[in-house]
This record gives structure tokens, C-alpha cells and sequence, in this order.
């Protein structure tokens, strides 16, 4: 691998790193959701700092280039990602529905209480 | 049980509402006037032209969303009330002023008689009457494709799969009352469901009226979603594994 292209891929897989970590200091994202990145800069760099492997697997699936190998996993990794997102905001639709009729159904008992108004939501 | 310190009413009629200002208060007077015994909830999905208030105004229960959770979500919101105050029937009439509330009392019979759990109001039945319904024809093939599936699916005949005016039961309320009921277009799906539960489906003709407002719940969505998530919805439900009553019996109550 050429040594401007190593320099880099270890500065993306660091840059990658730092702003997770940080973004979990700061708690904008949370540490379930940190691990999936930090193992991609982790893998990012282990390629980068020994290819042998990625060589290997594109022999192995029968791959000309282990660029191609390496694009095609990158693909699928993101499609993965996607999926699993998609997956994440349907149970979060379903938290807040949940939510929205449990805050209706209390609003009810709140205003059986203390009378019919706009209420402190509308 | 303790149903008379909560409320007096055996039944609930629930009327789930979005945007319907202008029909809801009269809906309201004609259920009043044709289920005396009944109390009124209308579920308010977060409407923005009054609705909320035209139903205060007639004297029904309201439950509002904060949020617009769509038609599905409201009718649940309603079979959750039912379920914490102890209804012995809920009978679903929409806020448009299409259902016509003459046709409460012979659902509420069909319940009473303990002949069925989920009694539809049916558009399609010999003796439906009032709405000359003049559907696309795409979306009327839709209708019969799905109810054929579905009546094949509990073999039992199904004519009208789509109407929102049904009753249920205590228990086809507690089943409502789960995530078993389907979160988006409840209705060949949820036959289905009804049915895998040991449920029993009846269908009784039942009056209705030119929608007012010229809209239907299924207007705005395109067909070809609706016709992929009942194909979908169908083939996942008959993957699961029959609904259970442990599951739907113990919390909530």
C-alpha cells in the first residue's frame, strides 16, 4: 500500500474514533450506539496497518482487486447499518404511540380533576 | 365487578376523529339519540380545526392526542379506555357522519346475544343500505381481492373487510388493546387476527351515508402501499403464532 494512502486511512480511522468518543463525552450518542463505529475506525485501521487478510479474502471469494473486496464490504456494511436503523425508529414510533395514548387516557383523569381546558400540551 | 363506581354505561361508542369539526357534534347527538344507555369517547388525533372542541360542546368523553398517531392508533387509544373503565361492548362510528348511528343497536344485539366477538357493520351485505358506495375500481377490486383472502384465510364468508363501523366484546377489546392490533389500515388483517385469537366474526348489514366531507381514511395513500402492507401483514400474521389470552389477559386490568 502506498504510504500517502496508509497516512491516510490512520487519520480517517482516528478522526472517526475521536469524534465518537467525544460525541459519547458530550452525550450525544449513546455508548450502545458507539460500539458498531469505533469497531469500523477499529477495523479501518487494522487494514490499513496489515493487509494481509483483506489479500487473503479476495483470493478466497475470487476478487481481482482487494479495493473491490473492500468496497463491496463496505456496501454491505452500510445496508446492514441502515437496516438496523430502520428497525430502531419502528420501535421508537411504537415507544411513542404507547406514550401518546398513555398521556391522552391520563390527560382525561387530569381534567375529570381540575376541568375541561386547553391544557398545558394544546 | 367495581364497573359501577367507574361508570354506569355497559357500552362505549367510540369515535375516532381527525379534522372532523364540522360532522363530529351531530355525530355525537344521533349516537346519543339512537344508544341512549352508551357513553360517547371520541378519540381527537391531534386535530387542528376545533374538533376537540365541537365534542366538548355535545357533551361527549374526549381523549386527544398530543400527537397525530393516524386512524388505527385512535380507535386503540379508545379500546384501551374501554378496557380500564370495564365496557362490556365498544361499537367503533366514525366522525365523518358514514356511519350511521341507527344500525348501533343491532350491533350491540349481535354482542349481547353472545353470537360473536367482532360484529362489522357491512357496506356489502343484502339489506346494507344508504351509501350507494362508488369507490374507484381499483380500490374496489382491492377491497374484494383482500376479502376473499381474508374469508379464505377463517373460512368464513367476509363481505366488507374495510368498514370501520364494528362492535367488540370484552374480550375482542382486550385483544385491541395489544400490539396485536394492526398500527396502520386495521382491517382484513385484523378479521384474520380476530379469528387466530378463537375469536368469532360476525357480519350484519348495517345503514350508511354519503360521506359528508367527500374523504375516506384510505384517500392520500397510494394503492399499491396499501395492497403491499395487507399482503405483507396477512403473510406475517398467519407466520405468527396464534395471539395467546396469557398474553392479553393479565396487564392493563
Amino acid at each position: 500500500m502506498d504510504p500517502r494512502l496508509r497516512a491516510f486511512s490512520i487519520l480517517i480511522a482516528a478522526l472517526i474514533a475521536v469524534y465518537v468518543v467525544n460525541a459519547v463525552r458530550s452525550r450525544r450518542l449513546r455508548e450502545e450506539y458507539s460500539f458498531l463505529w469505533l469497531l469500523i475506525a477499529g477495523a479501518l485501521l487494522a487494514i490499513t496497518l496489515w493487509d494481509a487478510p483483506l489479500e487473503i479474502l479476495t483470493q478466497a471469494l475470487g476478487g481481482v482487486l482487494p479495493a473491490n473486496i473492500l468496497f463491496f464490504a463496505g456496501l454491505v456494511f452500510l445496508v446492514v447499518v441502515s437496516l438496523f436503523y430502520s428497525i430502531r425508529i419502528s420501535e421508537l414510533n411504537n415507544q411513542v404511540k404507547v406514550l401518546a395514548q398513555e398521556l391522552a387516557l391520563l390527560r382525561l383523569v387530569v381534567e375529570r380533576h381540575h376541568g375541561p381546558g386547553e391544557g398545558p400540551a394544546a | 365487578m367495581n364497573r359501577a363506581m367507574t361508570s354506569r354505561a355497559e357500552g362505549l361508542v367510540v369515535v375516532p376523529a381527525f379534522n372532523e369539526a364540522a360532522t363530529v357534534g351531530r355525530v355525537i347527538d344521533e349516537v346519543r339519540r339512537h344508544a341512549p344507555s352508551a357513553d360517547i369517547l371520541v378519540v381527537d388525533d391531534c386535530s387542528a380545526d376545533g374538533t376537540r372542541a365541537a365534542a366538548l360542546k355535545a357533551g361527549a368523553l374526549i381523549l386527544t392526542h398530543a400527537i397525530n398517531l393516524g386512524d388505527g392508533a385512535a380507535r386503540q387509544t379508545g379500546f384501551r379506555y374501554a378496557r380500564s373503565k370495564r365496557y362490556r361492548w365498544v361499537v367503533t362510528v366514525d366522525g365523518d357522519g358514514q356511519h350511521d348511528p341507527r344500525s348501533i343497536a343491532d350491533i350491540v344485539g349481535v354482542l349481547e346475544r353472545g353470537e360473536a366477538d367482532v360484529v362489522i357493520g357491512s357496506r356489502f351485505m343484502p339489506g346494507a343500505s344508504g351509501q350507494t358506495y362508488r369507490a374507484p375500481l381499483d380500490r374496489r377490486l382491492g377491497m374484494m381481492f383482500f376479502s376473499h383472502v381474508a374469508s379464505a384465510l377463517i373460512r368464513q364468508r367476509v363481505h366488507d373487510t374495510t368498514s370501520g363501523y364494528r362492535g367488540m366484546s370484552e374480550r375482542a377489546i382486550a385483544l385491541f388493546s395489544t400490539n396485536w392490533f394492526p398500527q396502520t389500515f386495521p382491517d382484513a388483517d385484523l378479521i384474520v387476527i380476530t379469528h387466530r385469537a378463537g375469536l368469532r366474526i360476525a357480519e350484519i348489514p348495517a345503514h350508511f351515508r354519503e360521506d359528508e366531507s367527500g374523504r375516506s381514511i384510505h384517500s392520500g395513500i397510494t394503492p399499491v402501499y396499501y395492497v403491499f402492507k395487507m399482503c405483507l401483514s396477512l403473510f406475517v400474521t398467519m407466520l405468527r403464532r396464534a395471539p395467546r389470552w396469557e398474553e392479553v389477559e393479565p396487564h392493563g386490568s
